[in-house]
């Protein structure tokens, strides 16, 4: 539950008298972003990999990329939240049971608007259905796109089980859909003390597109934002987080302070964790912990969780998994 | 609201089912109830976890029990979405059919116990017994999870 399963906005639907919510986002999991890294590749420091997982639970809910959607890492260079740099990421219709990507990337103004915009920097990539990972490379850059291990750990039932953190590793088992880039830095920018990154999607709806989730950091709108201001935060880009308000007509800043409060952490992260997105000074060591980039194994929910509760809260009492590869894609071989 | 036929909805339902065991039910709000003297038809739904974090699960124990046979058959599970908006989409590993064992009722209350049909593959801190006590005046119920006491909202209609 990094962001699995959580909503944008399950679809109410009324059959007869009956009535039932299918979500998540949108009511599609295609959609539903799981989860963000972003890290310097192992063994050459002058590269990033950057990888946004969507599709919880995979293949149970769905079992291919949505071809309408755009799948977006954005990337903010200068420190005002807006994206400067945007890898789009789209696929083809399934086809025989084969689907293509291309990642464009978007530069400038152009990268902060909703489009797929932009050269093509991977173009026709194959998606794993299966256990083998089809990589396509193309001059410094190298893509993969398909089903693998979900790299998450989390003791979820404990989570909702009110921090009884007693049940073990909910994702060890299972799977998720994986975009992952192997990119250059000079892809990031020139700054990288002031860069950061979020993961986007998008939804064609009615011949426009629509934000439809995003996520940078772990459960942030997962743990800080109820009901439909969940949905709220999801509309919004990280530009607007210290400005925009809640359902209840407060700041998400106030809404942040409340909770941490509530769980007996300071009030002042809140202004840290909004903007929510993904700090990543690719001149120094990735490390979660440093606020710096996400690798697979972070432990992000005992660093979290020591943050937000002031430290009454240390562990899930889960790790990493040991399925990670050490070379690209990183993603582990599918469940 | 969007509205769709059955056909369709089932189509989209089916997505969740893939991760709902066998035998339990989706949960359609209004869809149970009383009916008839003897058969109590009913829907628990707890938001999890608990305030100040925001909810992100319901906690379900839905079915129907006849209260002179003393018998009849539950299920429970834990589903994506806070109960105002939750999903067809069951956590794996959550979903136990229970056959019920007793049926006492005295007055307003209803007390219900029985055992999970499938012994296997219980969590830590889940017992293969069951218990629910449901109080019709206060439209609320209580029973177990994973070893916790939790109070239910009952969803009922006469």
């Amino acid at each position: 539950m990094a962001d699995h399963l959580d909503v944008p906005g399950p679809i109410a639907i009324t059959v007869d008298d009956d009535t039932a919510n299918i979500g998540p986002p949108m009511g599609d999991p295609k959609t539903d972003i799981t989860d963000v890294y972003a890290f310097l590749k192992p063994g050459d420091s002058s590269k990033s990999i950057l990888i946004l997982n969507v599709n919880p639970l995979a293949p149970a809910l769905a079992s291919s990329f949505d071809s309408a959607a755009i799948y977006q890492i954005n990337v903010d260079t200068n420190g005002d939240a807006v994206a400067d740099r945007s890898f789009r990421i789209r696929f083809s219709d399934l086809q025989d049971g084969e689907q293509k990507a291309t990642v464009h990337l978007a530069t400038g103004a152009l990268a902060a608007r909703l489009n797929d915009g932009g050269p093509a920097v991977i173009a026709g990539a194959p998606v794993s259905f299966g256990a083998a990972a089809r990589v396509t490379t193309r001059g410094d850059y190298r893509f993969f796109a398909g089903i693998r291990s979900d790299p998450f750990f989390f003791d979820l039932l404990g989570f909702i089980d009110d921090f009884n953190f007693s049940h073990g590793d909910f994702f060890a088992d299972k799977n998720v859909f994986a975009i992952v880039l192997e990119v250059p830095n000079s892809a990031l920018g020139t700054t990288p003390h002031t860069t950061s990154l979020w993961g986007r999607t998008l939804l064609a709806r009615n011949g426009t597109l629509v934000r439809d989730d995003r996520m940078a950091r772990a459960a942030i709108n997962t743990v800080f934002n109820h009901g439909q201001d969940k949905n709220v935060f999801n509309s919004i880009d990280p530009d607007k987080d210290l400005t925009a308000t809640t359902t209840e007509g407060i700041t998400f800043v106030q809404s942040f302070r409340n909770t941490l409060a509530a769980l007996g952490g300071d009030t002042a992260l809140a202004t840290v964790l909004l903007p929510d997105v993904l700090n990543y000074d690719f001149s120094k060591p990735t490390s979660y912990a440093a606020l710096n980039g996400r690798r697979l194994h972070d432990d992000v929910i005992d660093i979290s969780l020591s943050l937000i509760t002031g430290g009454g809260l240390t562990t899930d009492h889960v790790g990493p998994h040991t399925d990670y590869l050490s070379g690209f894609p990183y993603v582990g071989t599918p469940h | 609201m969007k509205t769709m036929d059955r056909r369709d909805f089932l189509k989209i339902a089916g997505a969740g089912s893939v991760v709902v065991a066998a035998g339990v039910a989706m949960p359609v709000a209004g869809f149970f109830g009383w009916t008839g003297k003897d058969v109590l038809r009913f829907r628990a739904v707890s938001g999890m976890p608990k305030a100040p974090l925001p909810t992100y699960a319901s906690y379900v124990i839905e079915g129907q029990v006849n209260l002179r046979a003393r018998t009849g058959q539950l299920a429970k599970s834990v589903h994506a979405g806070a109960p105002n908006a939750m999903s067809g989409v069951v956590f794996p590993g959550t979903a136990r059919s229970i056959r019920v064992t007793d049926v006492k009722q005295s007055g307003n209350e209803v007390l219900i116990t029985g055992e999970l049909t499938e012994r296997s593959s219980l969590l830590k801190g889940e017992s293969p017994l069951f218990t629910i006590r449901i109080d019709r005046s206060t439209g609320l119920a209580q029973a177990d999870f994973l070893g916790t006491n939790v109070v239910m909202k009952l969803d009922e209609h006469n």
